[in-house]
């Protein structure tokens, strides 16, 4: 129990708001009173007036005035006031609103500041499921996407839920879980967009949401939902504060409680998905603003929620007129991108500045085993692992748009056969198979490494950011530097990804390399550089084209040139994250026991995570954005074979390898001539026993 | 707009493309007598291709350093916008709200078969319905068919289309 407010009040930042232990004070001054309820609705009119008069057509604020008070159906402009513009920013408004009071309502139930619809991934549930709608129930899809987008954010709020059903679990392993979810969920979206580019292409391009709108249609139809909702959670709110208060408290007034928090689950789902049907997924709202009243010192709810509605419209609503302020310069930024780079830095802002706390280092936090599962033995499991390697190996150079015999294949490998069946087998499939093989390995093992440096289960250099990074760092210097030649990618991926895990590590150092910490920046950090390649692919549009596959995460094309890129990095890595496993090992004792074997856990900790980082960054400059290979090889490992992280690289970097192998094979024969990048196949194959490890690593704390 | 003569010398077909260029200087001077009977000399058009994202509708409004622009010239049409801003690919990317200050014109556009963004997403909206080009049907579309790139073939379409919408 002390060990779980330790971890809240390192995840917030401000302790004494976040353990709540008593009744929650209340006493907010009337200066900070003041300001909340008078000074936020002046500022929302204001930015309402300023954001009105941002576009293309000369607006002015006499114009303004004139379309609400004496319209002259005649004018241009005032058509554009009432009929573009002002949707916008009552859009602006209802959306900000449903999200942040979405955001209280789950970071009071979690009992976890790092709770919201973002990043508990009910946001990517909700626009999945508009897509699936769109796509497969077409005639449903565009009559009430508010339909299909509340069931797709119920399910993934439901996946969530399940796995903090347990109480114990801690916030940070919540949120991680929340954000890997979110990731899968995003995987899919990204695969049946490319699938049914037809079907899709009107639907939110990139998935990060739009404050634009054509006439009233979306404010007029969601408003009435979001006022409800919010009066509704305005009616229990004294619940909502009980249930901050002490839990034995809470269990003694048993029933009601229980009522409340099924009520707020799908008051908060509900609002969250009405917003995503509306403007697509937009993030950090739901962060930003709770914290910000939470810091000014509002705690009660009755207070706190419609505080929430007028900040939460405040935050979206200058996000909207960052996008309208650089539209001319920039292109036309996706809000949820705004969102993302408004809200990262505080994220990180937030983290940075949260004491030192010692206490969660204690005890395996870890997750590194499933004990339950019968174990094969470590010899067998690598055995086992490299002949399906090999196997896989040989299929993927037989299997292709043109299929192989098995002697076909093995007499180019040895210099026989036609000169067209040695061309394919050896200068376009076999590169691309090392190629695969080498980067599925690097990013097993650089998961397994950062898993154990952030002793979280659902640790990966896609979670983290260092993948996000690498393809902001290409895409920097592509924009910088024009016509640069495409050979400097890989370079330029591997500055962006060290950078981010520089970054990373400047931010944690302060009071040690804590584990919390490294998440939760890794994360804002993730999501900051997801938003700056929005950002850039749309200023740079056609110019970037040839980055776009790139940026997927692609094996496709891969040759000599980019294995002779490749290979030096696994080759030198490899070996030294085995000799840092050990040391790893002794972590999970506990940091006291580490030093007590005379083993500075923060240097083994910024040592391993930079080897884990170089790995992890050597790989996406060749295939580009690949995620959850480091996430699923190092479990698969562990669930196969007995703990030791030494042995868990090795069986994570075969595994690792067979699973990019796969993905490859399956993304270029399943459509042919069509390929899905691997990174996808990767996604979607990884999926369910995703879904699976979240659950087992849900249950099994104690 | 004139295929390089240097792929023409290449692949040996000079004379084809000789004739290739003087029938489409023909098809110009057509058509351009044809908008004139029609009266629609020097009429003023804005030139626009169109689709949604994000369910917003995406439009290119073609400037006059464009080959489709150039190409309507030369049939006597004259381009009502003009952006200060100098564009690389020969159009600037708008929204609906830039209509308003070419309204007088004729809207020429393209959009995908399945993605007509003026019969869907623009069809209640305010700014759209009160255009002057909307109110007096002044609004053609010229099919998902024609490019506003390309070479020869791409360039006549163009104009076939055009004269088929404005002089039928």
């Amino acid at each position: 129990m002390i060990r779980r407010k330790l971890e809240v009040a390192a995840a917030s930042g401000t302790p004494e708001q976040a353990q709540t232990p008593s009744v929650p004070a209340g006493h907010a001054s009337r200066g900070v009173l003041f300001i909340v309820f008078l000074a936020g609705p002046l500022l929302l009119l204001l930015i309402g007036m300023v954001q009105i008069t941002q576009g293309t057509a000369d607006v002015r604020l006499g114009t303004i005035r004139e379309a609400l008070f004496h319209l002259d159906p005649e004018d241009p402009l005032q058509q554009i006031v009432r009929g573009v513009r002002m949707p916008r920013a009552v859009m602006g408004l209802v959306a900000g609103a449903a999200l942040a009071v979405s955001g209280v309502l789950l970071q009071t139930l979690t009992r976890n500041p790092l709770a919201s619809a973002g990043t508990l991934g009910i946001n990517s549930g909700a626009y999945l499921a508009v897509i699936v709608s769109a796509i497969f129930f077409p005639s449903l899809g565009s009559s009430s996407p508010l339909l299909s987008a509340s069931l797709g954010g119920l399910l993934a709020g439901g996946i969530v839920f399940l796995l903090a059903g347990s109480k114990r679990i801690s916030p940070i392993r919540l949120a991680l879980g929340g954000m890997a979810l979110s990731l899968v969920l995003s995987s899919i979206t990204g695969t049946l967009q490319l699938l049914y580019e037809n079907e899709t292409s009107g639907l939110f391009l990139w998935g990060s949401g739009t404050l634009v709108q054509n006439d009233w249609h979306n404010p007029a139809s969601t408003w009435g939902w979001i006022a409800g909702g919010i009066a509704i959670s305005l009616g229990f709110s004294r619940n909502l504060d009980i249930l901050l208060m002490d839990e034995a408290v809470g269990r003694s007034l048993g029933q009601r409680i229980a009522l409340t928090r099924t009520l707020s689950v799908l008051l908060a789902v509900l609002l969250a998905s009405v917003a995503v049907s509306a403007v697509g997924p937009i993030g950090f709202v739901g962060l930003l603003a709770p914290h910000l009243l939470r810091l000014m010192g509002i705690r009660r709810h009755l207070l706190l929620l419609p505080a929430a509605a007028i900040w939460g419209g405040v935050v979206l609503m200058t996000a909207d007129l960052g996008v309208l302020v650089l539209e001319p310069v920039f292109g036309i930024l996706p809000a949820g991108a705004v969102t993302a780079l408004l809200g990262a830095p505080w994220l990180v802002w937030l983290v940075y500045r949260m004491k030192p706390s010692r206490g969660d280092v204690q005890g395996s936090g870890s997750g590194m085993t499933l004990g339950w599962l019968r174990r094969v033995p470590y010899g067998a499991a690598v055995l086992t692992a490299v002949l399906l390697l090999a196997a896989g190996f040989l299929a993927g150079l037989m299997l292709g748009s043109k299929t192989l015999t098995l002697p076909e294949t093995l007499s180019a490998l040895t210099g026989g056969g036609s000169k067209l069946v040695r061309y394919m087998v050896i200068d376009t499939r076999l590169p691309r198979l090392l190629v695969a093989c080498l980067a599925g390995a690097s990013l097993a093992v650089s998961g397994a490494l950062l898993q154990g440096v952030v002793r979280n289960p659902l640790a990966d250099p896609s979670v983290i950011g260092i993948t996000s990074g690498a393809g902001l760092g290409a895409l920097t210097v592509m924009m910088l530097v024009p016509g640069l030649s495409a050979a400097f990618v890989p370079g330029t991926a591997f500055l962006g990804a060290m950078a981010c895990a520089a970054a990373i590590y400047l931010f944690t150092r302060k009071g040690g390399v804590e584990p919390a910490k490294v998440a939760l920046i890794g994360m804002a950090i993730s999501a900051f550089c997801a938003a700056g390649i929005q950002a850039l692919v749309v200023k740079a549009q056609l110019r970037v084209a040839s980055l776009l596959v790139w940026l997927s995460g692609s094996t496709y094309a891969r040759s000599w040139d980019e294995l002779q890129m490749l290979f030096i990095w696994p080759l030198a890595l490899l070996p030294l994250a085995w000799w840092i496993a050990r040391r790893l090992d002794l972590l999970a004792l506990g940091d006291a026991a580490a030093i007590g074997l005379g083993v500075k856990p923060d240097r083994v900790r910024a040592l391993a995570g930079l080897i884990g980082a170089a790995l992890a960054a050597s790989a996406v400059a060749t295939v580009g954005t690949v995620g959850f290979v480091g996430l699923l090889a190092p479990h698969a490992a562990r669930v196969l074979a007995p703990s030791g992280t030494r042995k868990l690289t090795v069986l994570a970097a075969l595994l690792g390898a067979l699973f990019l192998l796969l993905a490859d094979l399956v993304g270029r024969t399943v459509l042919a001539p069509k390929e899905i990048p691997s990174g996808l196949v990767v996604a979607v194959l990884g999926a369910p026993y995703f879904l699976w490890l979240m659950k087992s690593a849900g249950s099994r704390r104690t | 707009m004139i295929p390089s003569t240097r792929s023409q010398k290449i692949t040996g077909k000079q004379s084809e493309a000789g004739k290739v260029l003087a029938d489409l200087d023909q098809t110009y001077a057509d058509v351009a007598e044809k908008m004139k009977a029609a009266g629609k000399e020097n009429a003023e058009f804005t030139l626009v291709q169109a689709w949604s994202s994000d369910n917003v509708p995406q439009m290119r409004i073609f400037t006059n350093n464009s080959l489709a622009v150039k190409t309507l010239n030369k049939i006597g049409l004259k381009n009502a916008y003009s952006d200060p801003a100098f564009e690389p690919y020969g159009y600037s990317e708008k929204t609906v709200e830039a209509l308003p200050a070419l309204q007088q014109s004729n809207l020429l556009y393209v959009v995908p078969d399945n993605d007509n963004v003026f019969a869907s997403q623009l069809k209640n909206n305010a700014v759209w319905k009160n255009l002057q080009f909307v109110k007096e049907n002044r609004t053609y579309s010229l099919g998902g068919d024609t490019w506003f790139f390309g070479g020869p073939l791409s360039a006549k379409v163009l104009v076939d289309k055009a004269a088929e919408v404005l002089a039928p």
